[in-house]
């Protein structure tokens, strides 16, 4: 019988998986919404040969940001399933 | 009682200090409370006038998750996504108020808030809303549990079928 916890075996690649995760989400919720703030979220008009007028926007938009969310979000869940197929091979490995 | 955990983040070594009781209190406090969010969501659905509809949401475009959405969108699929979503939301507020496969339902009620989070078109309320604290909640409960706390799991995790099967525990509390 394994009592094994499920959790005493966090290595580099759950350090790295956690951090990169967890910085996409602040990076893109707070870093982002500091800057923003900051620099506030101006949108100007310019006239482009062959586009005619075309909004710029000098801050990040919104889908850049959710975009960055998201990515860390999927960062995680990558890293959740992993931790659950190493546990499973390990539990696989032990069994007689 | 007050326990010591030594942890370490990022190669620095920590120590948190953890009150267990508080901890409990709080944790089966958040499960009900979220249970209670989408059992109500899920039942609201079967007794509200009118069929629930999922076409609105799954024809957004310019969003997140516009790709994944899109491809549901009408015909059979569509009809599948107006049955899962009130039956899971039932599904995963009782899984979390009775404590059954808490974190297999809070990892299922997360997976329904990324799309809810992900499919605003406009951010008009913001990228911090009501949304993506819901989010935060489940993933909360995904990474405390909370199961074993006045749950079903507690028991279940005494059965032989999951102390030979330790990854189980990843869909228990």
């Amino acid at each position: 019988m394994d009592t094994t916890p499920p959790h005493s075996d966090y290595g580099w690649l759950d350090d790295a998986a956690l951090a990169t995760g967890l910085g996409l989400v602040l990076l893109g919720l707070v870093v982002m919404g500091v800057v923003e703030t900051l620099l506030g979220s101006a949108h100007f008009t310019e006239r482009v040969p062959g586009l005619g007028v075309v909004v710029v926007h000098t801050s990040f938009t919104p889908s850049l940001r959710a975009h960055v969310i998201a990515l860390g979000f999927l960062v995680l869940l990558a890293w959740g399933i992993s931790r659950v197929g190493r546990t499973i091979l390990a539990s696989l490995g032990t069994r007689p | 009682m007050r326990q010591q955990l030594q942890t370490t983040v990022l190669g620095r070594e920590y120590t948190l200090e953890l009150s267990g009781t508080l901890t409990g209190y709080w944790l089966v406090f958040l499960r009900l409370l979220v249970g209670w969010w989408f059992l109500h969501e899920g039942l609201n659905k079967y007794v509200a006038p009118g069929r629930f509809r999922a076409g609105w949401f799954l024809e957004k475009t310019g969003t997140v998750v516009s790709p994944v959405l899109n491809a549901f969108a009408g015909g059979a699929t569509e009809a599948a996504i107006e049955l899962v979503v009130p039956a899971g939301e039932v599904l995963i507020g009782l899984g979390l108020i009775l404590g059954v496969l808490t974190r297999a339902a809070a990892f299922f009620g997360a997976f329904m808030l990324f799309f809810f989070y992900f499919g605003s078109e406009h951010w008009r309320r913001g990228l911090v809303n009501g949304e993506l604290m819901g989010l935060v909640l489940f993933v909360t409960i995904v990474v405390f549990g909370a199961g074993r706390v006045w749950g079903v799991d507690s028991y279940l995790e005494a059965t032989d079928l999951v102390r030979n099967r330790p990854w189980l525990r990843y869909l228990l509390g």
